[in-house]
């Protein structure tokens, strides 16, 4: 029966699929090379990406934070996930074919700006990550009660154990380190990280009000 | 009595100065009631000096197999009414002045050709749709039966005649939100949904579509087919302007840089228009049944179990597979096809109806034959509790069938459908005729799904107040008599909405309700029974129990006086109020306590209940 709806979930893919007589529209989302940021779940101009609820959950692992489409006839497959993933963990298919990022809706119409990023080397998982948010990442050592999960989802290796020989402390934050990705801002299960977004670097044409309301919703939004 | 020789005696014993009041014992007043008010008013006697003892329900009919006993409450009728005829007084009918102009609601073909015929006897019509397009379900639908006639070949003429149409005032994409006020003047707020783009600007070039981002399914392919965030339903959509829907639009502004004439506007809101109408026509159709629900068909579950209307979708050549019948499964043609007949229709079954829905025997045999015209070498199959080929033309269209395009008829009710690992289909069932089980494989199968009532029928027949009948259609006035007329007076329907229907049925009412509609504005004004209840200013305590009781919101409370009011003209004087009232501060007319109090004294002669005066 049309449409037809799937959703696949591999070890190493989220995919969802709505297949028309004339068209097939896909969303996959790449495990493997997802860290979680939730940047894709503040961008969706739909909201209808989400992940797992984390209530009640104390130690929180990347696999906990990688999101997904419940609702595939729900999905407008414009890609402005795939567009704003820092890993480009997120890809938009068409007819079972990957389309091309410079050919996804919004980026060759101009909808979106061009962004300004530098590349940054990951060591969990091992691969690349753009940089084109400039923020700031402090932690409250009041709330924190030394889960170790900003530990266990850090891509970067920002953090790492005030006192080494416990199996469990404080974490410590490098800056230096840090790519702003708001990974262990969603790992947080006492709200005791907090992240300030100070700049978009971006550049080009785009269009100002579905440009402005993407940066609104990625600065304010809460994702949990 | 109700001759006219029967008429003419009761005429002249007035005339004569004989008698005041007039009591006949016969059958139902709803039958004849007006016949003898009638006589009473021509020979000058007030029409509400005259009682119908209803001896053949009450007496006669009920006690078929003792006559004697029937005479003797038949006896007692008559003396009631005697006795309340004693007490009656002459009343007045109030006349209201009726607005010239009519609501339809639904764009289907019966509104359509409702709203063609009241604009045709010169009066205003308004017609409410829902959808961004008027056409209605006819509109999906390929070919109709029996003359084979493409579905939108007649009805686009319709579309546009409506569209083009200067007394007729289109609100698509709208709803009724509430109404207010009586026949004759009826209070109507159209709520219409935002299509952000202004349809005034619009001119259908499509840009907008074409450039748009946005993928989903198409509702008039049954989400068969792909469609944009900016569309038009379907090519010849009335009126051909285009709707975002915003379910799925993300705002990207691209349609708004392509659009020539400046019409996207996201920031529509829904608009409320206030129009007042004479009289409302409900055409709102009927919503195929979902077999989901039917587990043991497995619809939904296994790709090439289909419902008719999705056939119909696929045998329609501006349709998601241009014509060509493809299997879900493998988009292959089927070289088989089951058709399963009353599905959700004369199912006993709590998830089922039990009513049979008419048309499914016609839709499968006309969807069977187009399919052998083109594919003489294919096995089409339709199994069938009872074929019901009623109509003009249907048996012959039904033969035809059989004989000359070779579909197989198997008499029995299909208990099961599942699929092999190719995904062909495999109906399990029981041929009646041959008494023998058997199991049929084929490519396809196609379930004809039951017609049920719209999912919002319970909000429709409350807002206009009208009653449903049990299987959940709304219910006309009398099944013989009054067969457009609801028993709100002033509100007619036609089509589905008060039972499944075909196109010449729905057309044959449609036009029928508009006859209805156009004559009773055609008198100018309305005559009102003055059966209501009053409020005795000196006895009201403004309690406003009378107000919660009142189903016909005719009370309303004056704060200056702080007593309650009742609105003479949207009473129906059904007496509640009357019976609520602790003050007994509410009068009835006609059906007073004196009326009540002389019917009971006559039954129980022993016995006087009630304390208080009436009118």
């Amino acid at each position: 029966m049309f449409p037809r709806v799937k959703k696949i979930s591999s070890e190493r893919i989220n995919e969802v699929k709505v297949e028309f007589y004339d068209k097939t529209q896909a969303v996959e989302i790449e495990k493997t090379k997802c860290i979680g940021c939730g940047l894709c779940i503040k961008a969706c101009p739909k909201g209808v990406i989400y992940s797992k609820s984390l209530e009640g959950k104390v130690r929180v692992s990347i696999e906990d934070l990688i999101p997904e489409i419940p609702n595939p006839l729900d999905c407008s497959y414009c890609g402005t996930c795939a567009f704003v993933c820092p890993t480009s963990a997120i890809y938009l298919k068409k007819n079972g074919r990957y389309v091309n990022r410079k050919d996804i809706g919004i980026i060759a119409k101009k909808v979106v700006p061009q962004l300004n990023f530098d590349c940054v080397e990951l060591t969990n998982p091992n691969s690349k990550a753009k940089m084109f948010i400039d923020g700031k990442i402090e932690i409250d050592d009041d709330k924190c009660i030394s889960c170790m999960s900003c530990l266990n989802v850090c891509p970067t290796n920002s953090f790492s154990k005030a006192d080494t020989d416990k199996k469990r402390s404080k974490p410590v934050f490098h800056n230096e380190k840090c790519i702003n990705c708001g990974a262990c801002v969603r790992a947080c299960s006492k709200n005791a990280i907090k992240f300030e977004i100070n700049d978009i670097k971006y550049s080009g044409k785009f269009n100002d009000h579905f440009w402005n309301s993407l940066i609104e919703r990625i600065r304010s939004a809460k994702v949990v | 009595m109700c001759s006219e020789n029967g008429q003419n005696l009761i005429q002249k014993d007035i005339k004569e100065g004989l008698v005041n009041r007039v009591v006949v014992a016969a059958c139902s007043p709803r039958m004849h009631e007006s016949t003898f008010r009638l006589t009473c008013k021509e020979a000058g006697l007030n029409q509400f000096l005259f009682e119908q003892a209803n001896i053949r329900e009450h007496a006669t009919w009920v006690n078929i197999n003792d006559s004697e006993g029937a005479f003797e409450i038949a006896k007692d009728h008559i003396r009631m009414a005697a006795a309340k005829v004693s007490e009656l007084k002459a009343l007045e009918i109030t006349k209201v002045p009726v607005e010239p102009t009519c609501l339809i609601v639904g764009a289907g073909i019966a509104g359509m050709n409702a709203a063609l015929d009241v604009a045709k006897d010169g009066y205003e019509v308004y017609l409410v749709e829902k959808e961004p397009s008027i056409g209605g379900h006819m509109s999906q639908l390929d070919k109709t039966f029996p003359t084979m006639d493409c579905s939108a070949c007649i009805l686009t003429p319709k579309t546009s005649e409506v569209a083009r149409n200067e007394k007729i005032h289109l609100y698509t994409y709208s709803e009724v939100e509430s109404v207010d006020g009586y026949v004759g003047n009826f209070e109507v707020t159209i709520k219409q949904h935002p299509h952000y783009i202004n349809q005034e600007k619009c001119t259908g070039c499509g840009s907008c579509a074409e450039e748009c981002l946005v993928t989903c399914g198409n509702e008039f392919d049954l989400g068969m087919k792909s469609r944009k965030a900016a569309y038009i339903p379907f090519p010849q959509a009335v009126p051909s302007k285009y709707t975002i829907d915003m379910h799925h639009c993300i705002q990207c502004g691209v349609c708004a840089e392509v659009c020539p004439v400046n019409a996207i506007n996201f920031d529509d809101k829904i608009k409320r228009t206030k129009i007042k109408v004479g009289s409302i026509i409900l055409t709102t159709g009927y919503d195929p049944f979902d077999p989901t629900v039917i587990t043991q068909y497995g619809f939904g579950k296994y790709e090439n179990v289909i419902t008719g209307f999705q056939m119909e979708r696929l045998l329609s050549s501006v349709g998601p597979t241009g014509g060509k019948v493809k299997r879900p499964s493998d988009k292959k043609e089927p070289k088989s096809i089951i058709f399963v007949q009353c599905v959700g229709s004369r199912d006993f079954h709590e998830y089922g109806h039990k009513y049979c829905s008419r048309v499914c025997c016609m839709v499968s045999t006309k969807q069977a034959r187009q399919f052998k015209e083109k594919h003489p070498d294919a096995n089409v199959y339709v199994f069938y509790i009872d074929l019901r080929a009623f109509g003009k033309g249907y048996e012959e269209f039904y033969n035809r069938a059989g004989e000359e395009y070779g579909v197989r008829y198997i008499r029995g009710k299909v208990a099961e459908i599942y699929e092999d690992d190719d995904h062909n289909v495999i109906v399990r069932g029981e041929d009646t005729l041959l008494m023998r089980e058997l199991e049929i494989k084929a490519d396809m199968v196609v379930l004809a799904m039951a017609l049920e009532p719209r999912s919002d029928i319970g909000k429709l027949a409350r807002i206009f107040n009208i009653q449903r009948s049990d299987d959940g259609f709304i219910m006309e006035a009398h099944p013989k008599l009054k067969p457009v007329e609801t028993l709100t007076e002033g509100v007619f329907i036609a089509g589905s909405v008060q039972g499944p229907k075909d196109i010449p049925d729905t057309v044959a009412q449609a036009k029928a309700a508009a006859s209805s509609a156009a004559g009773l504005m055609a008198t100018g004004e309305i005559e009102i029974e003055p059966y209501y209840s009053t409020v005795l200013d000196y006895k009201c305590a403004g309690c406003k129990s009378c107000m919660s009781v009142c189903a016909f919101n005719a009370i309303t409370f004056n704060h200056f006086k702080r007593i309650a009011e009742i609105n003479e003209i949207l009473c129906k004087g059904c007496g509640t109020c009357v019976s609520a009232c602790p003050s007994s501060a509410i009068v009835q007319n006609h059906f007073g306590t004196n009326q009540l109090n002389a019917i009971i004294r006559t039954a129980v002669p022993s016995q006087s209940v009630v304390k208080n005066g009436g009118s």
